[in-house]
């Protein structure tokens, strides 16, 4: 029983990550029918930048959150700049192969500036163990889950309520529209990999202290995240944020069963669900005007 | 356009540095390491440990009169990187002779290439038993070793393990290092007429062993032997605490990797790890550990064994080159086996090599420390 | 012409073997010896990502396959290793078909997830059947190429690799030039169209796909055998990204664009592996670059740089008087003008949720003669003309084309049965030259199979001109002749809409479904049209012609149906329509 809730936390905590990175997929895709496939890398320069903030310069956490989010949305401007804008009017799939050099640019950068080791990033609320049910949680899971859910919540009601939210999703319906009407595609664009950049770094400096900060802590979260976008659907943020946590609690729910077929249960599972259902589990489905 | 074209021209000139091996006056030796990828902290360790022990004979004038020039090789951990990186080593480089890897698999795939071209061969971290004797049999065996071998470790473990614990259990990842560990450790265990009471399997990059753990607190174990690499074992640390078990962790020298050092004491204290040496134990290790500080690592943990070993292995082979008085690969071979009084880090090696054994260390040499406050402490059992 | 440059071929493949012999640095030849496999994976990928547009993040799950079928049969079965690299070729394509299926009822992002677990799923089952495949530890004393038993000396064993290599290239050179090659890449640029065209999007694009596994899965067995070990740490994610990377690196598409890339690409990784702390900068930065600077890859940017641009042709105003002879004859196959209908429809109706977009709609065309279908804006016309291809299935009725029916059958297949159509939005394979969009019209008739193709056998090469000269025909009956070698897209709006007719009759259909072909036709350009339109239902096409433009459809047709809400309000002769109160209401009310 206790492994059980053990598992359903940790997978709720770890889900919870998969849908942060995931909706920033979600967000540029949906404005720019690309996604940035160094997302990992940069959810791991967050966590790194986050860690120093709050190790060697003992700033406060939440300023180091702030600072990690802050540095990556920039790097998310940078990336936009260098990788994507100039490649958007060519038609195909440019932006895999540009993104993923972003990625390994950032990789050799964080190699040089934090070295290769695994850094242990003690979580704010200490690392004593609490008691559910007999099942042991880490206060920093909690953490995690409740601060993604507020995250996301406030994402929704940012898309749906506020005027650059709404401009937002307009840029992402039809850009030759949105832009007659006024809006500003391109700073729309920028903005859409910014955010979806803070996304990455803030879970990322959110689950180092359950993971482990490092350098190469990107490629498999990235990876896992892009799974549950995927599954989800990526063109729905509320479809994300579902394929995230199914994602995360389903991988532990196995490794907690049978620990040496989690990862390759996880990847035939997507392979068998994308077959039933293209386009994710929660995606409209579409009839194509011919 | 004009862009373009200058940029395919780059790329074309990009193409060709490195293929033109510079020519220097010295003695070459190859070092296959990974510094890049996950193996990257250890390989970092061998290649300081290396530096150091050139270093230290460039300054006395180097070896045979000619100064010790290592030609170093990223193979991030990757086999085929590897393979690569000794055939260029081997056929354009031409070095005397091959120091490394860390990885144990990447050891076994070049191997047979240094054995055809009788290039002698140094192995200062990989682990695996296999690698000495793959050519045991043969007239002369090129491979040598510096490092702790897998079934000297295990010897070590076990022979303490058994008389400490009522029931013993194994954590072991899916890798060729845990695997191999497992059947090792099954058959010392046998030999000590001792079965283990539970085994579970993890995977690398995993970072909750609660379930793994779980198993092996419901069947009792008090001491439980984990073969893996450092993270690893950090968060088999952490997720025992997570489910209130506390067994004494044992295991090899991966238990003192910088992540075990990065766990709060309360969670590492009591676990124990075969050594080579500690920083503390001789005038030599000190003035190492002093080097290491200033030019490597300023500040916070690093496993000493690590570096001791490379140097080690490092020293075995300069010794031997000036002691067959050429560069001759065959020459090299036969004065390292027939090495005498060796001054080690810490202890004398009065004759570490024969023809049988191509281990510098065997499961005497090596003790057992406990974690301490965050520190390793000999165990004198 | 031909021999000349079949002349220039051979010598440069000698050029290519002899090169091993060239070099007795064993170091070098290793290196020739990869690029040489990473070309063969090049290759098979570039058929799947260049021709129909599909990015595999997948294909080190190939390779493994076949490296691990191979190793397993040579090292642990003792096969001879020819019969290990023939067992590789089967599990790969087995594994190809594996993957086509759920990959390919996905697009985009989801085509690369679908394609990137299946690439991690073999690495974690060669990870975790470890009884099989042993894992991380691998499986050693994979034994060499031999040839006939003899051991081969580093130098022979580069020729061998590289004649395997030069046979890959040689294979998929002429896959790409065949009707296969043109159905790729029609189908990566539309496959509405190609479905059109008789094309099976679905069948080709497994194709494409088990002959990309097949060649990662070759160069997966000769990897095993070259380093004689493999362990499941090789195949990862990362692998896979970089075989991607070879193939757009180089240039996807063209057949330089591999061994540019593959060269490339392992010379990088070999030359710059003593810059180990910034040889990730340089990976990035290359690959960033790249796409920025290079779209097209090296080898597209090299074609635009030394490639003249095609002398620009004029349409000529003159046309063959008669259309091509084969569809006159295909046509006369079918009932004869003016007797029975050859197109049936019956209560027809569609529905899509709560719109009905067609309702009980009942319509006849008889061979012969152009029946035209009017109606305002969102009356149900193109609908009705989907339903009659088959791009939609009907709620309820019956279609039945010279008495059989066709409603519920694939796209493909009912053009196969004699439909052919044209596009509102034209559609046109952009990239293709004029001549090849007409060719794609004759691949599901009269083209060889895949094995004559591949090997260039006389009966295909007969083929192949027989197919060039009726495209000649066709483009010379619309007035296109001497536009046949410039790329679609430079044409003009007129002649899009023409090359879309010209390709719909390469595949010689007994009804033309027409959708607005004159839309954006100039005047001049409609006479032609109604010209052509006039030729085709002389020799006895029945014609379905969906316009707005009154003048053309008046003078051209001989019988109207007027369609409103999706339902028929009036039918009849073109002078009776005109006059019909109902159809002047639905036009203006």
């Amino acid at each position: 029983m206790e492994m059980i809730v053990q598992a359903l936390v940790s997978g709720l905590a770890m889900g919870s990550i998969y849908a942060l990175i995931a909706i920033g997929f979600s967000i540029t895709w949906n404005t720019t029918k690309s996604l940035n496939f160094g997302q990992g890398e940069f959810l791991m320069v967050g966590a790194l930048v986050g860690l120093s903030c709050y190790l060697t310069f003992h700033l406060p956490f939440v300023i180091s959150v702030l600072a990690a989010v802050g540095v990556v949305g920039l790097l998310g401007w940078l990336l936009e700049r260098l990788a994507i804008r100039p490649i958007r009017h060519l038609v195909s799939f440019g932006w895999v192969m540009s993104t993923i050099g972003v990625g390994i640019i950032l990789k050799n950068a964080a190699m040089l500036v934090w070295g290769t080791n695994q850094i242990t990033f003690p979580s704010p609320f200490g690392d004593q163990v609490v008691r559910v049910f007999g099942a042991g949680i880490y206060p920093q899971e909690i953490f995690v889950i409740a601060i993604s859910m507020a995250v996301l919540t406030a994402l929704d009601l940012f898309q749906r309520k506020t005027i650059i939210g709404k401009a937002l999703l307009a840029t992402a319906c039809n850009r030759e529209w949105a832009s007659l009407m006024g809006i500003d595609v391109n700073k729309m664009i920028v903005l859409s990999f910014m955010v979806s950049s803070g996304l990455a770094a803030l879970g990322g400096v959110i689950v180092a202290p359950i993971t482990t900060a490092w350098v190469l802590m990107g490629s498999n979260l990235g990876l896992k995240a892009f799974c549950a976008a995927v599954l989800g659907g990526v063109e729905s943020s509320r479809g994300c944020i579902a394929g995230g946590v199914l994602l995360g609690v389903t991988e532990f729910l196995i490794a907690s069963w049978r620990p040496d077929l989690r990862d390759f249960s996880v990847f035939a599972l997507l392979i068998v669900i994308l077959a039933l259902k293209p386009r994710g589990l929660f995606a409209a489905p579409k009839v194509e005007k011919v | 356009m004009k862009a373009r074209v200058v940029f395919v021209v780059f790329l074309a000139m990009l193409l060709n540095i490195g293929t033109v091996a510079l020519a220097q006056e010295g003695i070459k030796i190859g070092v296959d390491t990974p510094l890049t990828g996950s193996g990257a902290t250890p390989g970092h360790l061998l290649l300081w440990g290396f530096q150091i022990a050139v270093d230290e004979v460039n300054a006395k004038g180097g070896v045979l009169g000619k100064q010790i020039i290592p030609v170093v090789r990223d193979d991030e951990s990757q086999v085929q990187k590897s393979i690569s990186n000794i055939k260029e080593l081997v056929y354009s480089e031409k070095v005397t002779a091959m120091f490394g890897p860390v990885n144990s698999g990447n050891a076994m795939a070049f191997a047979p290439i240094l054995q055809q071209e009788r290039i002698p061969f140094v192995v200062p971290v990989a682990t695996a038993t296999k690698i000495t004797q793959l050519y045991q049999n043969e007239a002369k065996n090129y491979v040598f070793r510096s490092a702790l071998p897998d079934n000297g470790q295990v010897q070590r473990m076990v022979a303490w393990g058994v008389k400490k614990f009522k029931k013993i259990g194994l954590a072991v990842d899916s890798t060729g290092y845990g695997q191999f560990g497992q059947q090792n450790l099954v058959e010392e265990l046998k030999n000590k007429s001792v079965t283990p009471a539970e085994i579970v399997k993890f995977n690398m990059g995993d970072t909750d062993m609660t379930s793994q753990l779980g198993k092996l607190k419901a069947a009792g174990c008090d001491g439980v032997i984990v073969y893996t690499l450092g993270p690893e074992i950090a968060n088999i640390l952490r997720s025992a605490e997570k489910i209130d078990y506390h067994p004494t962790f044992f295991g090899p020298w991966t238990f003192f990797h910088n992540e075990v050092g990065d766990v709060p004491a309360r969670l590492s204290n009591g676990a124990v790890g075969v050594l080579s040496s500690t920083a503390e134990d001789s005038d030599k290790a000190r003035e190492i550990d002093r080097k290491m500080r200033e030019k490597y690592v300023k500040e916070g943990f690093y496993p000493f064994t690590f570096v001791a070993v490379s140097y080690e292995g490092a020293m075995l082979l300069f010794d031997a080159i000036a002691r067959a008085g050429s560069l001759d690969g065959e020459n090299i071979r036969d004065a390292l086996e027939n090495t005498t009084n060796f001054k080690g880090v810490t202890k004398t090696f009065a004759k570490p090599f024969s023809k049988e054994k191509h281990e510098l260390y065997g499961p005497d040499d090596m003790f057992l420390s406990m974690w301490k406050d965050g520190r390793p402490v000999q165990l004198k059992d | 012409m031909k021999s000349a440059a079949n002349l220039r071929n051979l010598a440069l493949a000698c050029l290519v073997l002899a090169l091993p012999l060239g070099l007795s640095n064993q170091y070098h030849l290793h290196i020739v010896q990869n690029m040489a496999i990473l070309f063969i994976v090049a290759c098979g990928l570039n058929v799947l990502v260049g021709l129909t547009g599909q990015k595999s993040l997948g294909h080190a799950g190939f390779y493994a396959v076949g490296a691990y079928t191979s190793a397993l049969f040579t090292a642990n079965l003792g096969a001879p290793v020819w019969l290990g690299m023939a067992a590789a070729l089967v599990t790969s394509a087995f594994f190809g078909l594996l993957l086509a299926g759920p990959a390919l009822r996905v697009k985009g992002p989801y085509l690369s997830m679908v394609t990137i677990a299946f690439g991690i799923a073999i690495e974690k089952a060669a990870t975790e059947w470890q009884d099989l495949t042993g894992g991380p530890q691998g499986i050693y004393g994979v034994p060499p190429l031999s040839l006939a038993g003899m051991h081969l000396g580093p130098r022979s064993y580069t020729v061998v690799i590289l004649a395997l290599a030069l046979l890959g290239g040689v294979l998929a050179a002429n896959l790409t030039r065949s009707r296969f090659g043109r159905a790729f890449v029609a189908l990566k640029e539309s496959e509405v169209a190609s479905e059109s065209l008789g094309v099976s999007v679905y069948a080709n694009k497994v194709l494409a796909f088990v002959i990309s596994a097949v060649y990662a899965g070759l160069a997966g067995a000769l990897f095993a055998h070259q380093n004689q070990y493999i362990n499941s740490e090789i195949f990862t994610f990362e692998l896979s990204i970089f075989f991607l990377i070879v193939v757009l690196f180089g240039g996807s598409g063209s057949l330089a664009g591999p061994v540019i890339g593959a060269a490339a690409l392992t010379l990088f990784q070999e030359n710059l592996s003593f810059l180990y702390k910034y040889h990730l900068f340089l990976y990035g930065g290359l690959l960033l670059f790249s796409v920025v600077v290079l779209p097209e890859g090296v080898a597209g940017f090299l074609k635009r740089l030394f490639s003249r641009p095609p002398a620009a042709g004029v349409a000529t105003e003159h046309r063959l008087s008669a259309p091509p002879r084969f569809v006159g004859r295909e046509v006369s196959r079918g009932p004869a003008p003016g007797a029975q209908p050859i197109l049936e429809a019956r209560g027809v109706t569609k529905l899509f949720g709560g719109l009905t977009a067609v309702s009980g709609l009942d319509l006849d065309v008889t061979p012969g003669a152009v029946h035209g279908l009017i109606g305002p804006n969102g009356s149900g016309k193109s609908t009705f003309l989907n339903l009659l291809s088959g791009f939609y299935k009907a709620t309820q009725g019956e279609i039945r084309l010279a008495g059989q029916r066709i409603d519920g059958l694939p796209v493909n297949r009912i053009a196969r049965l004699g439909i052919g159509r044209t596009f509102q939005h034209i559609e046109i394979f952009k990239d293709m030259s004029v001549l090849d969009n007409v060719k794609v019209g004759f691949h599901a008739r009269g083209g060889s199979q895949l094995p004559a193709t591949l090997l260039q056998l006389p009966s295909s090469r007969a083929r192949e001109r027989d197919i060039a000269d009726k495209a000649h025909e066709v483009l010379a009956f619309l007035g296109l002749e001497s536009l046949a070698e410039s790329p679609a897209r430079n044409l003009s709006h007129g002649h899009q809409r023409l090359l879309g007719i010209g390709r719909a009759l390469a595949t010689a259909p007994r009804l033309l479904l027409l959708d607005e072909p004159a839309a954006g036709l100039v005047h001049h350009e409609i006479n032609d049209l109604k010209d052509i339109i006039a030729r085709l239902r002389d020799l006895g096409m029945a014609v379905l012609l969906v316009e707005h433009h009154m003048e053309l459809v008046m003078d051209v047709c001989s019988a109207i149906t007027v369609l409103n809400y999706g339902q028929k309000i009036a039918e009849g002769a073109p002078e009776a329509i005109q006059n019909n109160e109902q159809v002047i209401q639905a036009y203006l009310g």
